[in-house]
């Protein structure tokens, strides 16, 4: 079929491309041009964008002497620090576990990768009962057990210095069993006789995994921590879950460089950026997608250039 | 040795399967629990409040101050409230006094109400005063109670005070009082199948039934039993093991949960079980109908313009999704589909992913097939129909499942494009809602999430090889 046929091609994209620019396209130029103006909390709201102001930069200049915007980039930073190399680690594992003649692999398998496919919000429930003051399960087991008594009074989500990491574990697990499934998949495509000669060759087992099996891993590994950023920046339904929609405990900044009294133990970027959403300034919230949008952006390009160039188009 | 290994080698899989199923596992276990247990590891028993006997002074010690007509009302209204050996519900006390005041007392008011008047009734740690005045003991009553913790050490079940002499028949079924709670199932276990479980048949049923009459008693607590001659101690162990887990777990959740309503009016759970459906369906076959044609178009078409358009498309995918929350806001309002269906279902439907999926499958197609049948003289609608369509029913399956899953389980989007007072809301925004209204119900809150993660585990099971093989279809390619 060599000959252009645009008539017909373009009747059959339509639909497609039809959304497409109207509920991609069009908002990311939208976004661009709502981010210059100012959009009051007090805006009439059956027509929202009605009286918007023009502000020029004022947005983008208000958005980086905001506190909170400046931590909750940090925040993400932390987070994606201990979600990303914490599924890696644990899906591998899982998957090398897995990846053997197995008796219930299936099984074992089918229980790794079930908690992925479950509903987030649901989830984040279920994590804020176990972790919860008193009488949460942990709580309890830690204090049976190792007599760690520090969790009785707030729980796990109300003490600042554990919420985020208490909530990248849930995360953890939930996410881990999608990295196992892909890391089987790449495992399954080693070819044998790479092993035998390695074994003939006179390496241990540790050296096969270093050296070998790592290596042909790291495109999994990219992916993974391509998909792991994306999550970290849309992070917003497991914050939400968790701390009852408030971004958790707040707590003095212990390192000193912000000046804003408290800062939420887990307002991460995306959670933050639907607060301000949510208080109804949408310019403002504008201008802070397109710098997320930039932040995205620049390591999606350090990304693409250890990622096949094949695999982008 | 090798069985060793192995051995231990599934013990460390089954912990990991454990540690990873257990927020899904206690969450439904959690939705099993008699309402009040939610949060609680263990039984223990319940923490009462000493409404029955605080004064004047003690409410204003907690900062609700009463005249001398509003005592009087609620004591009637505490009369009534302890009538019968059942002991009220924290929440009946707060509504008794609530009544009397006339206005809804805040959460922190509740809060400082309890450690004011609340006692707990450790029988093992009160002391003769509190034994006399929270329990209504005599002195030599109370002096027996020491007597025996400081003998025999702690009372480990309710069994214990008929060690204890000096008891009246209704100061000693007062004094169980408190460790029952439920009286619906100690009602049940009079009923005849769970005799029958207890293995009360034949002679000792007769017994069983003869005392029953002649005493004019239904068993009201598990000790009762014992009176009840001829029963053995392991009986007597097995039916109380009975009433307490009769006590523990109960369906009453769903019940609870699926007929409520989170703002009081007629939308329930099982509406949001109808709206969550639509969505899901509906944006699921939406996605299936755009990506088809244009996934067979960017596999067997040539037109102009088709690589910029492509490329257009995955640079798309690298933004972020929270970026297209404001703008994608702005032009559903633009549109006025706030509280409507379209506007949860539409956006979501340019799915790149699918498109590249179907795109992949449709290449795999042999030219030949549709050479011949362009030769045959089919139309384009005819190719679709005969040869498209069933060729790429497997992908089409995978897609139609992955989106829904996505869909039930999208949570911002529907948070936003719903309004309160919406009769659109889907499962997860109405849940939500639920949260804040039931903060400490975690046992009607994890029925309705168990509910809600009933169709996801059932496509799960039945369809878990076609959802791995969409999930890493593209993410691996080498």
């Amino acid at each position: 079929m060599g000959r252009k046929d645009n008539l017909s091609a373009y009747l059959f994209l339509s639909p497609f491309l039809f959304v497409f620019s109207l509920f991609l396209l069009i908002p990311v130029v939208y976004s661009l041009y709502l981010s210059f103006f100012r959009v009051g909390p007090y805006t009439d709201l059956t027509n929202v964008f009605g009286d918007m102001q023009f502000a020029g930069f004022s947005n983008y200049i208000l958005l980086f002497q905001d506190q909170e915007f400046l931590w909750s980039l940090v925040l993400t930073l932390i987070y994606a620090a201990m979600t990303i190399p914490g599924t890696i680690v644990v899906s591998l594992t899982l998957a090398l576990l897995l990846n053997r003649e197995l008796k219930g692999r299936a099984l074992f398998r089918s229980a790794f990768f079930l908690p992925n496919v479950l509903d987030m919000l649901v989830i984040g429930f279920a994590w804020q009962l176990i972790y919860s003051p008193r009488f949460g399960i942990l709580t309890i087991l830690l204090d049976r057990f190792f007599e760690i008594k520090a969790f009785h009074e707030t729980g796990f989500l109300g003490n600042p210095y554990y919420a985020l990491p208490a909530i990248a574990f849930a995360m953890i697990l939930k996410g881990s069993g999608f990295g196992m499934i892909l890391f089987l998949a790449s495992l399954g495509n080693i070819s044998k006789s790479l092993y035998e000669a390695a074994e003939i060759d006179g390496a241990n087992r540790f050296e096969i995994l270093i050296n070998i099996t790592l290596p042909l891993l790291k495109p999994t590994i990219l992916f993974l921590v391509v998909t792991g950023i994306m999550a970290a920046l849309n992070g917003f339904t497991e914050i939400y879950a968790m701390t009852d929609a408030t971004g958790g405990p707040h707590f003095s900044d212990p390192t000193g460089l912000f000046s804003h009294e408290t800062l939420g133990a887990t307002k991460i970027s995306g959670f933050y950026l639907w607060k301000v959403f949510s208080f109804g300034k949408y310019g403002y919230a504008a201008a802070m997608s397109y710098i997320l949008l930039l932040v995205a952006l620049s390591i999606s390009y350090l990304n693409a250039r250890w990622l096949s160039p094949k695999e982008l188009a | 040795m090798t069985k060793l290994r192995s051995l231990i080698f599934y013990f460390i899989l089954l912990i990991l399967a454990l540690v990873f199923l257990f927020p899904l596992l206690w969450m439904v276990v959690t939705s099993f629990k008699v309402p009040g247990t939610g949060d609680k590891f263990l039984y223990v028993p319940e923490q009462k409040v000493a409404f029955r006997f605080a004064t004047e002074k003690e409410f204003e010690k907690a900062d609700i101050p009463l005249n001398s007509a509003q005592m009087a009302k609620l004591e009637t209204l505490r009369t009534q409230l302890y009538s019968g050996s059942k002991i009220p519900l924290e929440n009946e006390l707060f509504s008794a006094l609530e009544e009397v005041t006339e206005r809804r007392l805040s959460q922190d008011e509740k809060r400082v109400l309890l450690q004011v008047l609340s006692v707990r009734f450790d029988i093992n740690s009160v002391d003769i005063p509190q034994l006399k005045k929270i329990l209504g003991a005599s002195h030599e009553e109370a002096e027996a109670i020491f007597a025996y913790r400081l003998t025999k050490g702690d009372f480990d079940s309710p069994t214990d005070l008929e060690a204890i002499p000096l008891f009246s028949e209704v100061q000693f079924s007062y004094f169980l009082s408190f460790f029952s709670k439920d009286t619906a199932c100690i009602h049940r276990l009079d009923q005849r199948p769970y005799r029958r479980s207890l293995e009360l048949t034949g002679e000792r049923e007769e017994v069983y039934v003869q005392y029953r009459d002649n005493n004019g008693f239904s068993v009201h607590d598990p000790d009762e039993i014992q009176r009840i001659p001829r029963f053995s101690r392991e009986k007597v162990e097995r039916w109380k093991q009975k009433f307490y887990s009769n006590r523990l777990y109960t369906l009453s959740n769903y019940q609870k949960i699926l007929s409520a309503s989170p703002r009081g009016d007629s939308f329930t759970l099982s509406r949001a079980f109808v709206n969550s459906t639509l969505v899901s369906v509906g944006t699921a076959l939406v996605t299936l109908f755009v990506c088809l044609l244009a996934g067979y178009v960017f596999a067997k078409k040539d037109f102009t313009g088709k690589k910029l358009i492509y490329s257009a498309l995955w640079a798309s995918m690298l933004i972020p999704g929270m970026m297209f929350l404001v703008p994608q806001y702005a032009i559903v309002t633009w549109l006025d589909g706030i509280n409507t269906y379209w506007a949860m279902i539409v956006p979501h439907c340019a799915n790149i992913f699918g498109l590249y999926l179907v795109k992949q499958y449709i290449e795999q197609i042999p030219h030949s097939l549709f050479e011949a049948a362009t030769m045959d003289g089919a139309s384009e609608l005819q190719i679709f129909r005969i040869l498209i369509i069933p060729l790429t029913l497997p992908i089409l399956t995978t897609l139609f499942l992955l989106t829904f899953l996505g869909q039930w389980s999208n949570f911002l989007w529907q948070l936003i494009t719903n309004t309160p007072d919406s009769m659109r809301m889907t499962l997860p925004v109405t849940l939500a809602y639920f949260k804040g209204q039931y903060a400490s119900d975690w046992t009607a809150l994890m029925a309705g999430a168990t509910f809600m993660l009933i169709p996801i585990v059932f496509l799960f099971l039945i369809a878990q090889r076609t959802l791995i093989r969409g999930m890493t279809e593209g993410a691996v390619k080498e």
